[in-house]
């Protein structure tokens, strides 16, 4: 007895917090729960965008030919690392790293690799275009846009923090957890937003605080700074020792050259930081490279997903060396993919380097981050990562929308709305089918931009954030916010459908070329849009009956909306049944 | 391609369902073997786990499965809820 009176109490007691935490950063959190589930595909979203490159199809043009383009390209490189075509990527990347300039473009203090695109059909470089492509989206996931690194991710980092507190407080008020695991009731207005808001919540329970758990983490670096300065002089030591293995393949090679160089000298962190820099070789003396496609027959003999990627450190010098590295990883806790090293020159297989064990810790940190970026994932694995971010964008928005209608209310008695809630409402609109408008814009404007415009990617980031302002603008102006909804959906949707027309008429692959060219990372963006365009119109056509529908209501009164009931089986069916099953 | 676990999972999720009073009554007459439906469903629902870790390894198995459960768990709202779209 008096367990129920203090649960009910409980619950009680968090609905004010869960509403506080949840509604003042609920946009922001929508902002990162869309971009977040959209950075799952942020490779085949830069492909869409750079339609240069699908004209790549496979082929039977061998890797050789992809060696000679290196050999073209940077013959003194210090590592040539090949990714071989695969269902995201239908075609060859070569890297090769950057020669050192002080003052070169660096994320995060890494000179980024140079990149060349090769097609496997034809053996020939694709130039492509340049583009923000779904790296913009990616970074806005984790560090938002228009401030500093450090301010973005501290921003994100409490963001997640509270939509945690959120999360599970809601979890605590939820009534018959299991009982309505499956309970969804359209057309009921309020009933259905709550069941909504739940559904996204319960379903996808396990990859919500997956997510929001392994987010922090990986933003702990961050948002525990005082820690790491206390331990450590310099927070980039900390990041060296808690890097410890290898984590990039440019490093990877650089790393292995750097072992080669200097017999038994391990890979340690320190010996790591000395090795960068020394991306070009003196040695001109010329060594052929041995047939790289009996080491691929191997690694893909022996490995289940195949071989991913090749790394080659010295390449056509006596000293070179073959790295093969799988394509996925096939456990979560292991430090990485495998990897199978072969001599450069007469191609037999050498001693792996022993890395020395991971901690407890460090592989709970590598598992996290697999989890939370979709290191391990299959294409499979991917899909239900997007969909599961997808119901976790969808909690976000229908409990923003449940704050809002919970209050209708209030807006009759007083004849106008309370300031607050107007604020809400049109910060509602610009977020949510805001949002989607501008992403659509967004990919509109990488199209649409001419392609060897100068600081072209720069143009499709201000598209975005113009659209975007349009809609705040818009939502702001706007004297029915429920006319507001309905012509942003409509907007969002129609861009959204109309982007395969776009990608077919600006000389990308159409759907027909993609599907029946097997190019899936290309048809399935279209027909991904395709399916979102039309949920965004079937959303405006919905809100623009239901407009309609709630004028009629007032003047036939209260009475038509139980007349209109649901189009699952009225309430009192179901009660009675609980009843007769209690007896 | 994981089919196997997911068609587990849809038929543990629909026997789960059966053996629910709030579907039962939807769904058919009830026989007074909900308690069944219910034991059933959870059997299936394991199987499905184990056949998740069979096919992709422990680590990636448990965390395919638990997306998977989400897949099917949304299948089968959407079918409940839009049934009446698809009755005759």
């Amino acid at each position: 007895m008096s367990g129920e009176v203090k649960r009910k109490s409980l619950r009680q007691s968090l609905g004010p917090l869960h509403t506080w935490a949840g509604l003042p950063l609920g946009w922001l959190m929508f902002l990162i729960f869309v971009s977040g589930a959209l950075s799952y595909y942020r490779q085949e979203i830069t492909l869409w965008m750079q339609p240069e490159l699908h004209a790549a199809r496979a082929g039977e043009r061998s890797l050789e030919r992809t060696v000679e383009v290196l050999r073209e390209k940077a013959p003194r490189a210090a590592s040539w690392t090949i990714t071989l075509p695969n269902a995201r990527a239908p075609y060859y990347t070569v890297a090769w790293p950057a020669p050192p300039a002080p003052q070169a473009e660096t994320v995060q203090g890494h000179a980024m690799p140079i990149r060349s695109i090769v097609d496997p059909s034809t053996g020939t470089v694709l130039e492509q275009r340049e583009t923000a492509g779904g790296g913009f989206l990616y970074r806005l996931h984790f560090r938002l846009y228009g401030m500093d690194n450090m301010t973005g991710r501290a921003v994100v980092g409490a963001v997640t923090l509270i939509m945690l507190l959120a999360l599970v407080s809601g979890l605590f008020m939820h009534r018959n957890l299991f009982k309505d695991f499956f309970m969804f009731r359209p057309g009921r207005g309020k009933i259905s937003w709550r069941d909504a808001h739940n559904a996204g919540a319960v379903i996808a329970f396990p990859f919500h605080i997956m997510i929001i758990f392994s987010g922090l983490v990986l933003l702990s670096t961050t948002l525990m700074g005082p820690v790491i300065s206390t331990n450590y002089d310099n927070p980039r030591d900390f990041m060296m020792e808690s890097r410890g293995a290898p984590a990039q393949p440019t490093q990877n090679s650089q790393n292995a050259n750097r072992q080669q160089g200097g017999e038994g000298a391990g890979g340690r962190p320190q010996e790591r930081g000395e090795g960068r820099g020394g991306s070009e070789r003196h040695q001109p003396e010329t060594v052929s490279l041995t047939e790289l496609d009996s080491l691929l027959a191997q690694g893909n003999a022996q490995w289940k997903q195949g071989v991913g990627s090749i790394t080659i450190s010295n390449p056509d010098t006596a000293r070179a060396i073959v790295e093969l590295r799988e394509i996925r990883s096939e456990s979560l806790v292991h430090n990485s993919v495998r990897t199978l090293r072969f001599s450069g020159v007469t191609g037999e297989a050498l001693p792996l380097v022993v890395k020395p064990d991971v901690s407890v810790a460090k592989s709970i940190w590598v598992g996290l981050n697999s989890l939370h970026r979709g290191f391990f994932a299959s294409p499979l694995a991917r899909f239900l990562l997007f969909i599961s971010g997808c119901l976790g964008a969808g909690m976000i928005a229908s409990g923003l929308i449940i704050w809002s209608v919970n209050r209708k209310k209030r807006e009759d008695a007083f004849g106008r709305f309370p300031l607050g809630q107007q604020l809400v409402d049109i910060l509602n609109i610009a977020a949510i089918p805001g949002l989607f408008t501008a992403i659509a814009a967004y990919l509109w404007s990488s199209r649409v931009i001419p392609a060897s415009l100068p600081g072209r990617s720069d143009g499709e980031i201000g598209t975005f954030f113009a659209v975007w302002s349009l809609c705040l603008v818009h939502a702001t102006l706007r004297g029915s916010k429920k006319k507001a909804w309905a012509e942003q959906f409509a907007a969002a949707g129609t861009m959204t459908v109309l982007l395969p027309v776009v990608n077919a008429l600006t000389g990308g692959a159409h759907l027909g070329a993609s599907i029946s060219g097997w190019l899936w990372a290309v048809a399935g963006f279209d027909l991904m849009a395709l399916f979102f365009g039309g949920m965004f119109i079937f959303g405006a056509l919905k809100i623009t009956r239901h407009a309609h529908g709630g004028a009629r209501r007032i003047e036939l009164g209260h009475a038509a909306e139980s007349a209109g009931g649901g189009l699952m089986q009225p309430e009192h069916v179901v009660n009675k049944m609980d009843a007769r099953s209690v007896k | 391609m994981s089919i196997l676990a997911l068609s587990l999972l849809l038929a543990a999720f629909c026997c789960i369902c059966l053996g629910s009073p709030r579907y039962a009554a939807l769904l058919y007459k009830p026989l007074g073997k909900q308690s069944l439906f219910r034991g059933v469903g959870w059997v299936l629902l394991v199987m499905s786990l184990v056949a998740s870790i069979v096919e992709n390894g422990l680590s990636v198995g448990i965390t395919l499965w638990l997306g998977l459960v989400s897949l099917a768990a949304v299948l089968l709202m959407l079918a409940l809820a839009y049934r009446p779209f698809f009755r005759p």
